[in-house]
């Protein structure tokens, strides 16, 4: 290897810059990200999950992360210095990650993150926008805002939440055990809605659940469920619609709540919604190997912070009845039973 | 025999009624209930197969139960074979024993690139993965 990752990351940098970028603020766990953007298409298809964060130019910001393509920008990307050995099992590129940097290849995206965290800079590059996946425009930077918020007490949490004036209702899970559908539901039902796949987590009391994307993911067989929802699909991923929920409902999107319970929902052949108790350990195996699995460098600072957040909340499975309009009330209730 | 529990590789959280074990190289994560989880804790202090074994030997099937979870441990590489003479801190005596119980889940494999990446294209960079919008 030639180049260490302070000479690739200021290399890539270098080729970032090169091309024209505009910008935007974001609150982003409560603190203020900056996204340099340039090419047509990393705007188009990478910030559209964060517009309800918005906000107004900042004089401090905490993360920077300049995000470009090459065939949108004419630019051309630098080589990798590494070599197909060092790619490790969660995409991360070894002898690239330290202390202060932090470095990922994403094959199913073939995208490339880094973070310099000392410099609150980030670099995520793919080459043609355009091909960006659907499941990556619903839920962009995951890897940057994952070691991101490792840094700075927060953990990015593979979770749905949402939420009443009581506070929210995390929900944990594997795919398929109701999330979404019951992140919608509640959305449907007037509720505050902040997440049906990731959210930014501040474990530290008191506990804070951050909205990182308005996106939502749906099969389509679960669509005559969601009338309101009806041709506002704006993408595919595999047989899942993804919408936009800052564009159909603005005004439930809740850019952070308190914690109030920790729900574990999976699907019961009874018709009628039921909640029961479950122990940390339950929780624990629900959030953590989900979140940490699927984000490059997750692993023991998540896994601690997850396991201190599963022994101060209050914890229910969730069993999902058939009658889907009930499933609001039942949480409702529970919630304010909590 | 001492073992040491195998980190920074393997990654575990003690609570009351269960012991929740993550594998970060293999993807599987594990439940241990009944008196695994004083095992588990004796472990964590640093107590060898011997000074466990004493702790638990009111009888045979105890023993054997024991021995049985302890080999699985072992087999799954959430624990290593550690040198002798390391110290061990002292941990409160258990009240009873159950019968040590492992739940293995290996549902998060398929999260993990298994397979290495071999082909780059001419500026070095991984191809793409056909059809890209179908990957996840």
């Amino acid at each position: 290897m030639s180049a260490g990752p302070g000479q690739f990351f200021d290399a890539a940098h270098e080729v970032f810059l090169s091309a024209q970028s505009n910008e935007q603020d974001y609150s982003i766990g409560g603190l203020v990200a900056r996204f340099q953007i340039a090419g047509p298409a990393v705007g188009e298809r990478l910030t559209r999950a964060f517009a309800h964060l918005q906000l107004p130019a900042q004089q401090h910001v905490d993360l920077t992360i300049c995000a470009w393509d090459s065939v949108g920008t004419g630019t051309k990307m630098v080589p990798p210095p590494w070599t197909e050995s060092d790619y490790g099992p969660r995409g991360e590129i070894r002898s690239y990650n330290n202390e202060r940097f932090r470095t990922a290849f994403d094959q199913g995206t073939s995208a490339l993150s880094m973070i310099d965290l000392d410099r609150k800079l980030a670099l995520f590059w793919t080459r043609d926008a355009q091909e960006v996946p659907a499941y990556e425009s619903g839920a962009p930077f995951r890897t940057i805002l994952n070691w991101w918020a490792e840094r700075n007490d927060r953990v990015l949490v593979h979770c749905g939440a949402i939420g009443t004036e009581c506070g929210a209702a995390i929900l944990a899970g594997p795919g398929g055990s109701g999330k979404s559908t019951t992140a919608l539901l509640c959305a449907q039902a007037g509720w505050n809605y902040l997440a049906d796949d990731y959210c930014l987590l501040r474990v530290a009391e008191p506990s804070r659940v951050f909205s990182l994307y308005n996106s939502v993911k749906l099969g389509h067989d679960q669509l005559p469920q969601f009338n309101t929802l009806a041709g506002k699909s704006t993408a595919m991923d595999g047989d899942k619609h993804l919408f936009f929920l800052n564009e159909i409902w603005p005004e439930r999107i809740a850019r952070s709540l308190s914690c109030r319970a920790l729900l574990l929902p999976r699907i019961s052949q009874t018709r009628e919604t039921s909640i029961q108790p479950a122990s940390p350990g339950e929780a624990l195996r629900a959030i953590a190997p989900s979140t940490i699995f699927q984000l490059s460098g997750a692993g023991q600072t998540s896994f601690q912070r997850l396991s201190s957040f599963v022994e101060r909340i209050p914890v229910r499975h969730l069993n999902l009845g058939r009658d889907f309009e009930k499933i609001p009330e039942r949480i409702s209730a529970s919630l304010s039973e909590i | 025999m001492r073992y040491r529990i195998n980190s920074p590789k393997v990654i575990h959280q003690i609570f009351d009624t269960e012991v929740v074990i993550v594998n970060l190289e293999s993807g599987n994560y594990y439940s241990v209930g009944g008196s695994g989880i004083d095992i588990w804790r004796f472990l964590d202090a640093g107590k060898s197969r011997d000074e466990i074994t004493k702790v638990f030997a009111a009888n045979r099937e105890n023993t054997a139960k024991m021995e049985s979870f302890l080999d699985e441990i072992e087999r799954e590489q959430l624990v290593v074979a550690a040198p002798d003479n390391s110290a061990a801190r002292e941990v409160a005596a258990p009240k009873s024993f159950v019968a040590p119980t492992i739940e293995k889940f290996t549902d998060m494999r398929d999260l993990l690139l298994l397979d290495p990446i071999h082909e780059l294209d001419e500026s070095g960079w991984p191809k793409n993965l056909p059809p890209v919008s179908d990957q996840k």
